[in-house]
């Protein structure tokens, strides 16, 4: 049963402490070592690293999932081991996943009072109904208890996991990545909800890898985690946002992208009413048409699912139209394969790394020459021709710096920003006219995230014309000339970049305003 | 013509109390094929027993029998992990080798009998009950959230702190002690004699109504009271119209006829679309802990 010694808890007191916390894993990797962490009630406490840091193990043991191999948690001053999930949220500790776990068949009220003694052998939903509502007012959430989960924006979902933690009597609640799927307009209403819980004296942990500036609006302190150390834990108003990169890169990061004006050249691209369905037979793509010039970006932003996969690969020749041209530098292309855009200089950049930009279990040399093949230069005869092969592959991972041990290392074994360069170490070079870029930083750290941008802008500084595709606001905005909303298969309104507010571009993006 | 529907009504409460318990089943969650099995063995320990002691503990044995082939359909496809579909087959194969070797040797008509009430079997009203009870237990129970829940989302369901093997394996006991009542009555107050595989595909057409109910007991229902009385018309159609115009043969068809013209009807664009809203999302899905 719940316990309740948090009831009478007063704002500024240690709620959770964590001592030394040491975790380590069979293959001796350390993901934890010594990791000190102090949480306040009321406070909003957000804890930095990049991929791989130790987040999750962190995430982990706090949440009872595993047991630490050294050190102690002491919850309300009192030494406490939480030997499953469901012993922390028995006591208090409340976590909202990154991927959600709820019932998408079932209402809202049905999934926040799943499994909770207080809804009685028969349900009596009339008086939990009133239970919730009321929990929603205190903390200013608005949500249609009858609505089914799965008509719920990824916003809404986020709610519905929210107040499962709170009707369970949570008073820390874990965040997993709380920012990364929503639109901008649906992060301001869950800023102002984490303001709301913490005011009711609710103690937050929001873990965060890439999602930089929300952690600024609401998070009170800040501890980076580095390779399972606790590098710094630091009051928000002493911070800054390159401090903060730096701390989790544990280098310098260069934050000011310039982004040069090119002088525009001939139009290379121009997409004329183009339409094109799913992959379950649906319509995704109503009739867009843009064009894009030598040196410029384009950028397309939108919550995923509204289409932009769907004219990545129409435009990479992956997927065929339903209706509408494109054509390419005065050329119809609609119906030329792949292989033939290729030859013309249009490069692609897949939004999955190891599903379509890379072979896992190929070694980077092949991995490069899986767009090298056609070229005769690399070619003797019918045979290919390896040294050479081996030696572009060299220079590219030198020119491109990518770490790795060798260039026979298998693919898979790389990070994603190492993969992620030469995915673009293969396309770029082969690129002369256009670049279609799709969600080319998602999943990235900061680092790897800034270096593939600088490499972006450096191709339309090469004149390149460039459709970047994302989800990131901040990032299109930084990136592009003119920036295109997308909402439900059609372009909201193309717009200069330079002039434009943000709320309105996230306002398109969440389809509000036309 | 009561008898006519007094007989259909108690093929109906064959149909209705294995499809009850196969979707209860499949509402957690577990797909088991092998209600075809459980039924059979079912039906050969309630006839065993039967004969030996009386109707009643048939009835009983019949159903624990379900219960354990169940219990271990639930050990292999629960804890083991084994793909639920091969597991169901398994237990099929066992049960029409094991029934064979087991019951066959014995024949003749059963000598105690359940006694009727207006000449129809009281397993009927049992069924009938059984059938709202499970309704009720699903719609208006929080056990009945649980197990809604742990056959959409397991995953849901544990963070929200249910014991999602717990309700899985209470499903799949009692799924199998249903399969194994609807076999024991089969024999006890319908068939009331042994003979070679009698359940003659009965499990899987109960199996093919949870499909088509929607997983919904109370268009179970109808489908079961429906294909009861066109299995009783394939059998003796003359009890409801003498001189029936018809040659025998095609009124043998008739259920069969009837399973392609639904298997037309949900195969339809419309319907797919229902069914897979329907569908218990995780339904077949071994829970794997990531």
């Amino acid at each position: 049963m719940l316990n309740s010694p948090q009831a009478d808890t007063r704002p500024g007191e240690v709620v959770l402490e964590a001592r030394g916390i040491t975790k380590r894993y069979p293959n001796n990797v350390v993901a934890l070592d010594k990791v000190d962490f102090q949480l306040r009630a009321g406070e909003v406490h957000a804890i930095l690293g990049e991929n791989g840091a130790g987040k999750t193990t962190l995430m982990n043991i706090l949440f009872g999932v595993i047991q630490p191999d050294e050190g102690e948690i002491y919850l309300y001053g009192r030494k406490t081991r939480f030997k499953s999930p469901i012993d922390a949220i028995n006591m208090g500790v409340g976590m909202v996943h990154q991927t959600r776990k709820l019932v998408q068949a079932h209402t809202v009220l049905e999934n926040i009072i799943l499994g909770h003694p207080k809804a009685g052998r028969l349900l009596n939903l009339r008086k939990v109904r009133e239970e919730v509502e009321e929990m929603c007012r205190r903390y200013g959430f608005r949500i249609d208890l009858d609505a089914r989960v799965w008509q719920l924006s990824a916003g809404e979902q986020e709610m519905v996991e929210i107040l499962r933690a709170l009707y369970r009597g949570a008073k820390i609640l874990i965040l997993d990545e709380p920012t990364s799927v929503l639109t901008p307009p649906e992060v301001e209403v869950l800023l102002n909800s984490i303001r709301h819980m913490a005011k009711n004296n609710i103690a937050l942990i929001p873990f965060i890898t890439h999602k930089l500036p929300e952690v600024f609006e609401v998070s009170d302190k800040v501890t980076v985690l580095r390779r399972g150390k606790v590098v710094k834990t630091i009051n928000i108003r002493e911070a800054s946002m390159k401090s903060l990169a730096e701390y989790m890169v544990g280098r310098e990061v260069l934050f000011n992208l310039t982004n040069p004006k090119v002088n525009l050249g001939r139009e290379i691209l121009k997409v004329e009413n183009l339409s094109a369905l799913n992959d379950k037979g649906v319509v995704a793509l109503r009739n867009v048409s843009f064009s894009v010039k030598e040196g410029e970006i384009l950028g397309i932003v939108g919550v995923s699912g509204n289409g932009q996969e769907e004219l990545a690969e129409v435009l990479a020749g992956l997927r065929k139209p339903a209706s509408g041209r494109v054509i390419f530098d005065g050329q119809d292309i609609t119906r030329k394969s792949v292989l033939e855009r290729l030859k013309m200089g249009i490069g692609y950049i897949p939004p999955d790394r190891l599903g379509e930009g890379a072979i896992g279990n190929f070694s980077l040399v092949d991995n490069i020459l899986l767009n090298l093949y056609y070229d005769k230069e690399f070619r003797k005869s019918i045979f290919l021709n390896y040294p050479k092969i081996r030696e572009y592959t060299k220079r590219l991972v030198s020119e491109f710096e990518v770490i790795t041990p060798s260039v026979d290392t298998k693919a898979a074994h790389l990070s994603g920003g190492n993969l992620q360069k030469i995915i673009l170490a293969r396309v770029i070079p082969k690129t002369t006219k256009l670049l279609i870029a799709n969600l080319p930083t998602s999943g990235l750290d900061v680092a790897s995230a800034e270096s593939v941008r600088n490499r972006i802008l450096s191709c339309k500084e090469k004149g390149m014309a460039v459709i970047l595709i994302s989800e990131d606001l901040d990032e299109a905005l930084q990136l592009s000339d003119r920036i295109a909303p997308i909402y439900e298969g059609r372009i909201v309104a193309i717009l200069d970049a330079d002039n434009v507010k943000k709320e309105e571009i996230g306002a398109m993006m969440a389809g509000v305003s036309q | 013509m009561w008898p006519f529907i007094a007989r259909s009504l108690e093929i109906s409460t064959i149909l209705l109390l294995a499809a009850i318990g196969e979707l209860l089943d499949e509402r957690s969650g577990v797909l088991n094929v092998g209600i075809e099995g459980i039924m059979l063995l079912g039906a050969a320990a309630g006839f065993i027993v039967g004969d030996a002691v009386g109707g009643f503990v048939g009835l009983l044995v019949g159903a624990a029998v379900g219960g354990l082939i169940g219990f271990l359909h639930g050990v292999f496809s629960i804890s083991l992990k084994v793909d639920q579909v091969v597991s169901g087959m398994g237990i099929w194969l066992f049960a029409m080798g094991f029934v064979t070797y087991w019951a066959d040797r014995y024949s003749g008509p059963l000598d105690t009998k359940i006694p009727k009430i207006y000449d129809l079997s009281p397993m009927f009203p049992i069924a009938l009950l059984t059938v709202f009870l499970i309704w009720f237990v699903l719609a208006k129970t929080h056990i009945g959230l649980k197990i809604r829940a742990v056959g959409e989302n397991p995953f849901a369901a544990e963070v929200s702190g249910v014991d999602f093997i717990k309700i899985r394996y209470l499903c799949v006991v009692v799924g199998g002690a249903l399969g194994g009542l609807a076999g024991a009555s089969l024999i006890i107050s319908y068939l009331g004699a042994w003979s070679h595989l009698p359940t003659k595909g009965l499990g899987w057409v109960a199996l093919a109504l949870v499909m088509f109910s929607l997983w919904r007991p109370l268009i179970l229902l109808g489908g079961s009271l429906l294909f009861g009385f066109l299995w009783q018309l394939a059998i003796s159609p003359e009890t409801i119209y003498a001189g029936i115009p018809a040659p025998l043969p095609v009124l043998r068809m008739i259920p069969f006829i009837m399973t392609i013209l639904f298997l037309v009807v949900i195969s339809t664009e419309t319907f797919r679309k229902k069914w897979a809203l329907a569908k218990p999302e995780s339904l077949g899905i071994p829970f794997f802990k990531e």
